[in-house]
């Protein structure tokens, strides 16, 4: 377990020096992806300087709900980038590099790749702390709290969106698709939705496990609520792992000879 | 004519793929009515807070549907051009008889048109088995399927222009979301454009997303010929401009390929 968690960290510093090399490169990224995220939040500030109440929210909730929702999606980007990669490995026959080595085989995957344009999602989590004006360490322990949380949802649902080529061949467009589209509805208040929706908002499409949660934690802390966020999100964990191993039974081999240093 | 026919013969090609790919097209159809539904219920909650003029719940959902239609229909064409500059892979396409460009269309345009028929069947079965059909003539609704094909053709060639960002940088990615959240904001996808200011919505009046998203969509509504004047002159003139500019970068792109090497 140690060995493994080391040769993660090791893997992931390779990673991280590799996408910071190009600092040119890097700093474009992360300025656009930070420029892209104010564009999100200058609507909803719009919206709400007009309609300051959407369903007993107000636009502080939705500043911390930004900065959970954009500082999850960010960690991920940095610590488990390899994951968007994964269906057109599975798809092009791709894994076997991966698999010939003594470690194990997703976290080697998830590891191989770090985003750039992850910072500007974390610069961007910082920035909304900031404008949300917390100053208590509790709020500000719970949002590093929810960004892990959502951190591991965002892979989870990453791993089952881009592991469904092992069944559905060439697939990734919509494995992409699925994975944005999850992004885009954990930026929204998912308090607005009723009846079964909700539910779904929960399970299925788990972008209430990933904003709205932490958030409400911050509004009206209970022991409850955290720890159903803990839970759901160890959950989805293990569902995504055994999701993916159940499907690697089904994977078939490129027969091409390729080499990862 | 030869010249032509090679592009089509690359427009059949990438057409007939897709279509053999039936499991993407079931993907894509659940994604398009998950989609539908989460947003039709923002768009309600939304709705009973700003006044949104001459919309009904029947047209307000079908709004919604045919803007998500058009949306999923485009392929992701920008992620495959980051592949071939950044693998080097466009120095084995240049020299084909075929422009890398002219090619990237026809495959692209391809794609859209079949997502788009089979999207389009579903949209409509949905749309009409939750909010009931829509009582539109025959000139309104053809123009709908028209003018969503030019609006569809029209993001091919701004996401291409996207895709050609990647001889700059490593990843297109930041600058295709920050092209989606403009198409979603201005493209009144994610909220109507009743609720921005005077001058945003002037602003979003200047840009292409309306044409390809939410003026096209408001058909429904308005049908008039001074509408469709708009949106046809919008979406004719944009796609000029894409144009222009698609060449313009290429060429600037090619010249660092052949100074640098892939």
């Amino acid at each position: 377990m140690f060995k493994t968690l080391m040769f993660f960290i090791q893997l992931l510093r390779t990673s991280i020096k590799a996408s910071i090399s190009t600092r040119g490169a890097f700093l474009i990224e992360s300025t656009l992806m930070i420029v892209n995220n104010l564009i999100f939040f200058s609507i909803w500030w719009i919206f709400f300087s007009r309609y300051p109440d959407v369903a007993n929210w107000h636009f502080n909730d939705m500043v911390i709900l930004i900065s959970v929702g954009s500082g999850s999606y960010g960690l991920m980007q940095i610590c488990f980038g390899g994951i968007r990669n994964l269906s057109k490995m599975i798809q092009d026959g791709a894994l076997d590099p991966f698999m010939t080595q003594p470690k194990n085989l997703l976290l080697h995957v998830a590891g191989s790749k770090s985003f750039a344009k992850g910072w500007g999602q974390l610069m961007t989590s910082f920035i909304m702390i900031i404008l949300s004006k917390i100053s208590s360490p509790v709020d500000i322990c719970l949002i590093l709290l929810g960004i892990v949380s959502g951190c591991l949802v965002f892979t989870s649902i990453n791993i089952i969106a881009h592991s469904l080529p092992f069944w559905m061949g060439t697939f990734d467009g919509v494995s992409k698709k699925i994975c944005e589209a999850l992004f885009l509805f954990a930026l929204y208040p998912t308090n607005i939705y009723s009846g079964w929706l909700q539910v779904i908002m929960f399970t299925l499409i788990p972008a209430g496990i990933i904003s709205y949660l932490p958030v409400e934690l911050i509004r009206h802390f209970s022991w409850s609520q955290l720890l159903i966020l803990i839970t759901s999100a160890s959950a989805f964990l293990v569902l995504a792992i055994g999701i993916f191993y159940f499907g690697l039974k089904k994977y078939e081999s490129g027969n091409r000879f390729r080499c990862r240093i | 004519m030869r010249k032509t026919s090679k592009y089509l013969a690359l427009f059949r090609m990438s057409a007939f793929r897709t279509l053999t790919n039936y499991k993407t097209l079931c993907g894509l159809s659940v994604f398009l009515i998950t989609s539908l539904i989460i947003f039709s219920q923002l768009w309600k909650t939304i709705a009973s807070k700003v006044e949104m003029v001459n919309f009904d719940p029947t047209q307000l959902f079908w709004y919604i549907a045919l803007n998500e239609w058009v949306l999923v229909s485009i392929p992701s064409i920008q992620d495959e051009m980051e592949q071939d500059l950044r693998s080097g892979r466009l120095a084995y396409l240049l020299p084909r008889p075929v422009s890398y460009l002219g090619s990237v269309f026809a495959e692209a345009a391809g794609t859209l048109v079949v997502n788009f028929v089979v999207l389009g069947t579903v949209t409509c079965l949905f749309a009409g088995w939750q909010a009931g059909f829509l009582s539109i003539s025959f000139k309104c609704g053809s123009l709908i399927i028209l003018l969503g094909l030019m609006g569809g053709f029209l993001a091919i060639l701004f996401q291409m222009l996207i895709g050609l960002s990647a001889f700059w940088l490593s990843e297109v990615t930041p600058f295709y979301w920050i092209w989606e959240k403009l198409l979603f904001m201005f493209g009144g996808l994610m909220l109507p454009l009743a609720v921005y200011p005077q001058w945003m919505q002037s602003i979003a009046h200047c840009t292409p997303f309306p044409a390809i998203l939410g003026d096209r969509s408001f058909l429904i509504a308005d049908c008039s010929d001074s509408h469709i004047f708009f949106l046809l002159a919008s979406v004719l003139c944009w796609g000029f401009l894409s144009l222009v500019l698609l060449n313009f970068f290429y060429r600037k792109g090619l010249n660092i390929l052949n100074i640098e090497g892939c």
